[in-house]
C-alpha cells in the first residue's frame, strides 16, 4: 500500500496506522476514487444500511406530509366516535381516552420525535466541536479543565441528569432539545480533541504555518474537515439515542406533554392496566414507530462506520 | 497496584465534585424562590405582608448567599457531616428516603447486570466463533433489535406477554400483599430484572463478538490452531482470556446505562427503588432530594468504575504502568 493510496479515508488518521480493513486493500487499483466517493460506495453496498435509510426516510416524510395523511388534527376531539374506540373505518387506529385519533397522533409523534433528535444532535454537534477544538488547539490549562469537565459530562448516567435538568426548566420540546443537547456533547469534544491532536502534527498543517495561515483558517478550513467522517457516524448514533432519550422522558411524563403528541407519551397510556391488557391499538403503533425509527438511524450508523471504517468510534 | 488504586480514586473525587457542583447550580438557579418551596403556601400567603420576616428566613437558611461557591459549600459541609437535608414534600430526611430504597435499586440492578453478563458473553463469543454463519446474523440481527427497543417498550410487552396473557409472573409491585417472604419476592424479580438484562445483554453481545474477533484472528491463536490444539480448547483456553479483558472496561461502561434503564424499569413494574423516586424528586421539584439521588448515584457509578479498573489492571499488568508523556 502506497503512501498516495486515495482510497484510505483521510478521516482515520495516523492514530490507526496499519489497522484499516481488508477492504481499503482491495480498493487501491481504484486510483482516482475521492475518500468520500470511496465511503459512499462502500455504504450503498451495506445492505442493512440501506433498509434503514428506507426506514428512517419513510418515517420522516410521514411526519412531513402528515396533514395530507390523515383528515385528523392530532388534538380533534372525536365526540360522535368517543373515547377509546376500536379500529374502524374513520379512525385506522381508533381513538385514544381523549377521543383523538391515534393513527393522526402517531403521524404529528414523529414530527416531535425526528425534530428532537436532529434539533438535540445539531446543538451538541457543535458544543462538543467547539470545546474540542479550544481543548485541543490551545492544550495546557485549558485542555485539562476542558476535559475534567468532559470526564464530568461523561461520568453521569444521561437519563438521571437530564430529570434534573428538565424537572428545573420545565417540560417542554424546546427543553428537551437543549437539555439533550447541553448535556451529551462529552463524546463529541473528546473526539474532535482526539483526532485534532493527531492531525496537529500532520505535514500540511505545519506547510500551512510556514506560510502564515491564520489560526482560525487552520481549524475551520483545514483541520475540522478532517474529523467530518467520524462525526458524521457519533451523530448518527445520537440521534437514535436523542429518539430513546425523548421518548423515555415522554413517556415519564417529564418530556413533552399532552395535548402535545410524542410517541413516548402515546404510550404512558399503556401504564393504565385497562390499555395494556385489553386495547393494544392505543400503544403498540407507537411503540413499533420508535422502534423502528431507531433500528434505522442505527443500521445507518453501522453502514456509516464500516464504510468510514473508523475504528477509533465505539458506540458510546 | 496500590498506588494505581490509589492514584483511580483521586482522580475520581473531582470528577464526583464537578457532579454536584453540575446538579447544585442547575437546582438553586431555577426559576422560583427557595424559601417558597419550604414552607406552607397558607404561612406564606400570610408571610407575605411581613417581607422583612422572608428577608430574615431567606438570611438564616443562606439563600442570600451566591449560588456557588457559598451556598454550595455550606451544602457540602453538611454533607461530609452526613446530612443531606430534608425532602420539602415528604418533610423526611433524605438519607432514610434514601436508605430506605437502595437496597430494592441495588437488588433489581445487580441481578440485571449479573444476567446481562451471563447470557450475554456467551452469546458473543458463539456469534463471533461462528462468524457469517446464519447463527451470527440471526443473534446479531436480534441483539440490534433490542438495542434499538426503548426499555419501557420492551418492559410493556414482556408485562402484556408473561403477566396478563400467560399469568405466569406478577405484572407489578415487590411483594405479594400481606407476603415478605424471599421466593415471593424473587418471583416479583423475574420479570423487571430480565427487561433490563435483555437492554443490556444486547451491546454486550456486539462488543463481546468485536473483542473476540479481534482475538481471534491474532498471531497466538493461529499458532495455537496449527500446533493440533481443538477448536475448543484454542477458544476456551486461549482467546477467551484475552478476548474478554476489554469486556471489563465495557461491562463498567454499561453501568450509566444500567442506571437510566432502572428508572424507567421502576417507573414501569412500580419498584420502589431510587429510580422511582428520582421521577418523584424531578415531579415535585424537590432539589435537595434530587440533590441527595445525584450524589448518591454519581459515587455508585464512580465506584463501580474504580472496581472495573482495578480489574482490568489485575487482568492486564499493563494498564498499572503510568504512561510517560
Amino acid at each position: 500500500m502506497t503512501q498516495r493510496d486515495v482510497t484510505r479515508p483521510t478521516t482515520v488518521g495516523a492514530g490507526v496506522a496499519g489497522s484499516w480493513s481488508p477492504l481499503a486493500d482491495q480498493q487501491v487499483v481504484l486510483e482516482h476514487v475521492t475518500p468520500a466517493r470511496a465511503a459512499f460506495r462502500r455504504f450503498l453496498r451495506h445492505r442493512l444500511a440501506i433498509i434503514g435509510v428506507v426506514i428512517v426516510t419513510t418515517i420522516i416524510l410521514l411526519a412531513i406530509l402528515a396533514p395530507l395523511l390523515t383528515p385528523w388534527p392530532p388534538n380533534k376531539i372525536d365526540f360522535t366516535t368517543g373515547s377509546r374506540h376500536a379500529p374502524n373505518a374513520a379512525h385506522i387506529l381508533g381513538t385514544d381516552v381523549s377521543a383523538r385519533d391515534i393513527w393522526s397522533r402517531v403521524l404529528y409523534g414523529g414530527r416531535t420525535s425526528t425534530v428532537v433528535g436532529f434539533g438535540a444532535v445539531a446543538l451538541y454537534l457543535v458544543i462538543g466541536t467547539l470545546l474540542g477544538l479550544a481543548a485541543g488547539f490551545y492544550g495546557g490549562v485549558v485542555d485539562q479543565a476542558l476535559m475534567r469537565l468532559t470526564d464530568t459530562i461523561l461520568a453521569i448516567p444521561p437519563l438521571l441528569l437530564i430529570i434534573v435538568f428538565v424537572s428545573v426548566v420545565g417540560p417542554s420540546i424546546g427543553s428537551v432539545i437543549i437539555v439533550i443537547g447541553l448535556l451529551n456533547w462529552g463524546q463529541t469534544a473528546r473526539l474532535v480533541r482526539g483526532q485534532l491532536l493527531v492531525v496537529r502534527e500532520a505535514e500540511y498543517i505545519t506547510a500551512a504555518r510556514v506560510i502564515g495561515v491564520p489560526d482560525r483558517v487552520i481549524l475551520f478550513r483545514h483541520t475540522l474537515p478532517n474529523i467530518f467522517g467520524p462525526l458524521t457516524v457519533v451523530a448518527t448514533f445520537g440521534v437514535a439515542t436523542a429518539v430513546l432519550l425523548e421518548s423515555s422522558l415522554s413517556f415519564l411524563g417529564l418530556g413533552v406533554r399532552p395535548p402535545e403528541a410524542s410517541w413516548g407519551n402515546l404510550i404512558t397510556e399503556a401504564t393504565s392496566p385497562v390499555v395494556l391488557n385489553h386495547l393494544p391499538w392505543q400503544w403498540m403503533p407507537a411503540a413499533a414507530a420508535i422502534t423502528l425509527m431507531v433500528l434505522g438511524v442505527n443500521f445507518i450508523g453501522d453502514g456509516l462506520r464500516d464504510a468510514l471504517d473508523p475504528r477509533t468510534i465505539r458506540r458510546g | 497496584m496500590g498506588a494505581y488504586i490509589v492514584r483511580r480514586i483521586l482522580i475520581s473525587i473531582p470528577v464526583l465534585l464537578g457532579i454536584t457542583i453540575i446538579g447544585f447550580i442547575a437546582l438553586r438557579a431555577a426559576p422560583g424562590d427557595p424559601l417558597l418551596a419550604t414552607a406552607n403556601p397558607d404561612v406564606l400567603a400570610n408571610l407575605a405582608q411581613h417581607p422583612e420576616i422572608l428577608e430574615a428566613e431567606r438570611h438564616a437558611l443562606g439563600f442570600d448567599q451566591p449560588i456557588f461557591p457559598n451556598q454550595y459549600v455550606a451544602w457540602l459541609g453538611h454533607v461530609l457531616q452526613g446530612d443531606l437535608g430534608y425532602s420539602i414534600t415528604s418533610h423526611r430526611p433524605i438519607s432514610s428516603e434514601i436508605g430506605s430504597r437502595i437496597l430494592s435499586t441495588l437488588f433489581l440492578m445487580v441481578t440485571a447486570m449479573t444476567l446481562a453478563v451471563v447470557i450475554g458473553i456467551p452469546i458473543g463469543v458463539i456469534t463471533a466463533v461462528r462468524q457469517y454463519s446464519r447463527v451470527d446474523y440471526g443473534l446479531n440481527a436480534l441483539a440490534i433489535f433490542l438495542a434499538s427497543t426503548p426499555v419501557f417498550v420492551l418492559g410493556l410487552i414482556a408485562i402484556y406477554v408473561f403477566a396478563v396473557n400467560l399469568h405466569w409472573l406478577p405484572t407489578s409491585d415487590q411483594h405479594t400483599a400481606g407476603k415478605s417472604d424471599f421466593p415471593d419476592a424473587l418471583y416479583h424479580l423475574v420479570l423487571p430484572a430480565s427487561v433490563l438484562a435483555i437492554v443490556n445483554a444486547a451491546p454486550l453481545v456486539r462488543y463481546t463478538r468485536a473483542s473476540m474477533l479481534d482475538v481471534l484472528s491474532s498471531e497466538y491463536v493461529t499458532t495455537a490452531r496449527s500446533k493440533g490444539l481443538g477448536s475448543r480448547v484454542v477458544i476456551l483456553r486461549h482467546a477467551l482470556r484475552n478476548g474478554l479483558i476489554p469486556i471489563i472496561t465495557l461491562v463498567a461502561l454499561l453501568i450509566p446505562e444500567l442506571v437510566a434503564g432502572a428508572v424507567i424499569t421502576e417507573q414501569i413494574f412500580n419498584w420502589n427503588g431510587m429510580g422511582q423516586l428520582a421521577v418523584h424528586a424531578a415531579d415535585s421539584r424537590d432539589p435537595s432530594l434530587m440533590m441527595g439521588i445525584i450524589l448518591i448515584v454519581g459515587t455508585a457509578v464512580l465506584f463501580a468504575n474504580i472496581v472495573a479498573d482495578i480489574g482490568y489492571a489485575v487482568a492486564d499488568p499493563r494498564v498499572r504502568y503510568v504512561r510517560p508523556r
